[in-house]
């Protein structure tokens, strides 16, 4: 299975990989939203089955890649994270079709729970 | 000597005016050659009647325009006491021109307002040999053009005044304005600026940390895997090798060590989550829309903890009834925290007798409209029908000037109607008040408009229903 895990901070993104490489999954890495709409194109998108990514980035924030996804790639499912809890965020995240919504910090247990749940 | 007649147009008949002649003054008449008027107090020409010879209709005349400057003094009087602002009318060197106006006399503690007229203000008012420290009054004088200047209250040193010096014509007037209540709205105002800032900048402090934190608790899992691989081939070569020691410590403790390393860490990063967590709570208060489903009784429980100690200080006895089947509110449990402190201090600072005392009582409503109604009464000093009418108005306080902001029961009013709720107040003079918070039961309202009544939103992860 191929996760694109987006995070504008480069240590979150390799802690994600390693974690999620351990458990066998494939990981494609993108810094941004727009790296990862790149990413999208540059693929086929068979390549890719689930995407993780980082809500509050510069450019682009995790609902807008969201919405971008909805809007060229229908249901493909998305889990968004953040450090910030806030309900309003989770509100506005579920309405645009985001799947699951994990608040950080989180282990990789409960990374994969929810991977396992959305998939 | 002889007498001259009276020369004023209107005077033209002497006789017509006989029956009008005033009384002979006997005590000016001795010293002067004249016929002086009785009660005519015209000591003031004394010094000039020799020369001129006055003749009595002149100094009736005189009389009349004397009446007439009596009038119009006592007309700006009365305008002058009209200000509700302390005025001051002072000459060049410190003397006071004019009775104090009945603001002034009070801001003073001058009984009567004339006695002061011509002694040095810094005498009659403040009791002193010479001028106050740091008084501009002179340096106003020498410019020639008057100013304004802050202070703090020269009576009362918790109040603010702000000093007008304005040269006239006829002296120099000084008005003190009370702006104690503008000073501290200002405050008010910096201190919410302050604090809106430091929210953000913590926040953002928030965050960071959170993310950095995901690191640690995201990884030790993942190194506890890739140790429990590697532990079987040190075990291994351990067994071989019955002395093997690693930082001077037998393997078996090593191996111990080495997993109550990782459980530190673990630990470590989870409180760290927790403290940061509660942080950024902390900062979102006041925000909207922080509502959720909490239990009554631990909101309550948690604003009476906070200023328990403070209401017991006034008064004798602090009861809290909170009803046992009180069923969870979707509600702002922070805002309604802040209302429930603001009227327990208000209830306390309202004690006046011996056995003072304040309730709190929370209880299921009578309708079922009204969800929960939290009550806080105390029998203190109560309040007239005027008063309790603008009680909840914004900058109406009845305390003692430093004490009150004016803006508590503004602010507990504002914050339960955004929560959908209402207050009102019961109060008697004398007997005491009750103010009452109805919640209302508007939350399955709540519920059927959002469509999210079956998301559970634990702290940690946040799931969308299947």
């Amino acid at each position: 299975m191929n996760i694109l895990v987006v995070d504008d901070d480069a240590l979150q993104l390799e802690t994600l990989r390693r974690g999620l490489k351990n458990k066998g999954y494939q990981v494609l890495e993108a810094l941004s939203g727009k790296e990862a709409v790149k990413c999208f194109a540059r693929s086929n998108m068979a390549k890719i089955d689930l995407v993780l990514s980082d809500y509050l980035m510069p450019g682009m924030n995790g609902i807008e890649l969201v919405k971008k996804i909805r809007q060229n790639y229908g249901s493909l499912p998305v889990i968004l994270m953040t450090a910030y809890g806030e309900k309003e965020l989770v509100i506005e995240a579920l309405r645009n079709r985001c799947d699951s919504f994990i608040e950080k910090p989180f282990t990789l247990d409960q990374l994969m729970q929810e991977i396992e749940r959305v998939t | 000597m002889k007498t001259v007649k009276p020369s004023m147009p209107h005077h033209s008949s002497q006789d017509s005016r006989q029956g009008e002649f005033p009384a002979r003054h006997s005590a000016l008449g001795s010293f002067f050659d004249l016929d002086f008027p009785r009660r005519n107090r015209v000591k003031g020409l004394t010094g000039i009647a020799k020369p001129f010879q006055l003749d009595p209709w002149i100094l009736k005349d005189h009389k009349d325009t004397e009446q007439r400057i009596r009038e119009n003094m006592s007309v700006l009087q009365a305008i002058f006491d009209g200000i509700p602002d302390p005025l001051l009318l002072l000459d060049g060197d410190f003397t006071v021109n004019m009775p104090l106006n009945t603001a002034a006399a009070d801001y003073y503690g001058v009984p009567n307002p004339q006695e002061v007229i011509g002694k040095r203000c810094y005498a009659a008012l403040r009791g002193r040999s010479e001028p106050c420290e740091g008084c501009p009054y002179l340096s106003v004088i020498i410019n020639g053009h008057g100013g304004t200047f802050e202070r703090k209250g020269l009576m009362d040193p918790d109040r603010f005044e702000e000093v007008t010096i304005f040269p006239t014509g006829i002296g120099v007037l000084i008005r003190i304005k009370d702006i104690t209540r503008a000073k501290l709205m200002e405050r008010q105002l910096i201190q919410s600026q302050k604090l809106a800032s430091l929210g953000l900048l913590v926040s953002g402090i928030v965050h960071e940390i959170k993310n950095l934190n995901n690191c640690v608790t995201f990884n030790i899992p993942i190194l506890r895997e890739y140790l429990k691989e590697l532990i079987p081939i040190i075990d291994d070569y351990a067994e071989r090798n019955g002395d093997f020691e690693l930082f001077g410590m037998s393997y078996p403790e090593f191996r111990g060590d080495l997993f109550s390393l990782l459980g530190n860490l673990e630990h470590a990063s989870d409180r760290i989550s927790a403290t940061v967590s509660d942080l950024g709570e902390f900062v979102r208060r006041g925000d909207k829309g922080r509502q959720r489903w909490v239990e009554l009784k631990e909101v309550i429980e948690r604003g009476v903890t906070v200023c328990r100690c403070h209401v017991q200080r006034m008064v004798k006895s602090f009861e809290v009834d909170i009803d046992g089947d009180l069923c969870p509110i979707f509600t702002d449990p922070q805002a309604l925290e802040q209302v429930l402190v603001n009227l327990l201090i208000n209830a306390g600072q309202a004690a006046e007798n011996e056995d003072s005392w304040v309730r709190l009582r929370a209880r299921r409503g009578d309708t079922c409209g009204d969800g929960v109604v939290i009550e806080v009464s105390d029998n203190g000093c109560g309040m007239d029908e005027e008063v309790r009418g603008k009680v909840f108005e914004p900058l109406f306080s009845t305390k003692e000037p430093g004490r009150g902001t004016g803006l508590g029961l503004f602010v507990a009013h504002t914050l339960i109607e955004e929560l959908g709720g209402r207050i009102e107040v019961d109060s008697e003079p004398g007997k005491g008040s009750t103010f009452r918070i109805i919640l209302n039961n508007a939350n399955h309202r709540r519920i059927k408009n959002q469509q999210f009544s079956a998301i559970k939103l634990p702290v940690r992860r946040q799931v969308l229903p299947q």
